[in-house]
């Protein structure tokens, strides 16, 4: 009490409690104190009369029952939530997962599927690199095998009915191989005519671009 | 009324629909009006408090009983809101249209059964809140409307038990300024 009483004490602490003061929220001492001192003290009083007719002009039972009756269905709403959730076969997160994994399956089974393709293309690609760099080394025996070997991949591609774009590049590949691999037999010194079997290769490629023999 | 902790225990437990209920009874005020606060807008706020309470009674498990139920409701509101808050500038980014043009004034159900003096009261209540600067506002409606403790406050505001006093004093002597002289609002 004694602390409350003198004079010294905190003004702003006494004024900052005055809100509470009149909305009774002060312990017992604190109150005796303000008591004692707004009888001497009219500023005091004054601004307990102000405060005073800010909480009466401002209903706190009024205000409390209209944020009631404002939120009166939330709880009927969460519930309901809750049972919509119990109820639901699957989570948000888990339609997610299943959305993800099944994309990434069909991009496997995508994948696995047009993969053959593209690797028959760069198989016979880098035969015919293969071919190229034997010729150079005037391997004659060395070319023809690879050359049967070359073909058997271009007829095996054809049977697996490749798309048309494959199907044209590697016609092209084949061409442009065979005819390398037919100059260069032309001028090689040793021979003086071109091996049956390679003339053969060279006939039936291009039987099968539409030319004629006498395009050969 | 049951206490926090009979609560807390409740929806832990297998009487958790039940539990569930009275909490959202409990706290639907409280947090309905924080959130109205911030959101300025009633379907929003409702949305909102849907949230709060599903995330709270999914997460009660990890309430750690460090402050009290209200004060991490609080905390929750406030996450909510702001989550939601960002989600409108998104939205009005991508549709063009500018947040700001959105309503300064919280929108009300006009429900017939709303009487209009109830109605007109709200409005000249939330108009006089406005005014006020935030930390004052949201003192004066913890202290006086939701009559929380000062520790209560100051966890959910971030600020000293003797900041608090002051704001809340220097709310209801702008208020006293903003009222008539009649002491109608």
């Amino acid at each position: 009490m004694e602390r409350y009483n003198n004079m010294n004490m905190n003004q702003q602490h006494l004024l900052d409690s005055l809100p509470d003061y009149v909305d009774g929220k002060v312990d017992e001492q604190l109150k005796a104190a303000i008591d004692k001192a707004k009888q001497n003290d009219t500023a005091l009083q004054s601004e307990i009369n102000t405060i005073h007719s800010v909480f009466n002009a401002l209903d706190k039972d009024h205000i409390i029952s209209r944020q009631e009756y404002l939120s009166r269905n939330i709880s009927v709403q969460v519930i309901q939530a809750l049972e919509h959730k119990k109820t639901q076969l699957f989570s948000a997160n888990q339609i997610v997962a299943f959305c993800t994994l099944s994309v990434i399956i069909c991009s496997a089974i995508l994948y696995s599927i047009y993969l053959p393709d593209t690797q028959n293309i760069s198989t016979v690609a880098s035969l015919a690199l293969n071919d190229s760099n034997n010729m150079s080394n005037n391997n004659s025996s060395e070319v023809q095998d690879i050359v049967y070997g070359t073909h058997d991949i271009y007829q095996l591609s054809l049977f697996e009915e490749t798309n048309t774009d494959q199907q044209e590049l590697l016609d092209d590949i084949i061409v442009d191989e065979v005819f390398a691999i037919y100059e260069r037999e032309l001028t090689l010194e040793n021979q003086s005519e071109t091996p049956k079997a390679l003339e053969n290769e060279i006939q039936n490629v291009l039987l099968l671009e539409g030319k004629d023999d006498e395009t050969l | 009324m049951q206490s926090d902790q009979d609560i807390i225990n409740g929806l832990l437990s297998d009487t958790r629909d039940y539990a569930a209920n009275i909490f959202v009874r409990k706290y639907q005020r409280f947090v309905f009006s924080v959130a109205q606060r911030y959101l300025k807008s009633y379907e929003d706020a409702c949305d909102a408090s849907q949230e709060v309470f599903i995330k709270a009674i999914r997460n009660i498990g990890n309430f750690r009983g460090e402050c009290s139920l209200q004060t991490w409701l609080y905390r929750i509101v406030i996450n909510v809101c702001h989550s939601m808050n960002k989600k409108k500038k998104l939205r009005s980014f991508i549709t063009f249209n500018s947040f700001d043009s959105m309503p300064e004034a919280i929108t009300y159900d006009y429900n017939p059964e709303n009487s209009t003096m109830d109605i007109e009261f709200q409005k000249k209540f939330d108009n006089l809140m406005k005014q006020l600067p935030e930390k004052q506002r949201e003192t004066f409606i913890l202290r006086y409307i939701d009559e929380l403790s000062y520790e209560e406050i100051s966890q959910m505001l971030g600020t000293s038990i003797g900041g608090l006093k002051a704001n809340y004093f220097q709310a209801v002597k702008k208020l006293a300024s903003l009222l008539k002289p009649d002491g109608e609002i």
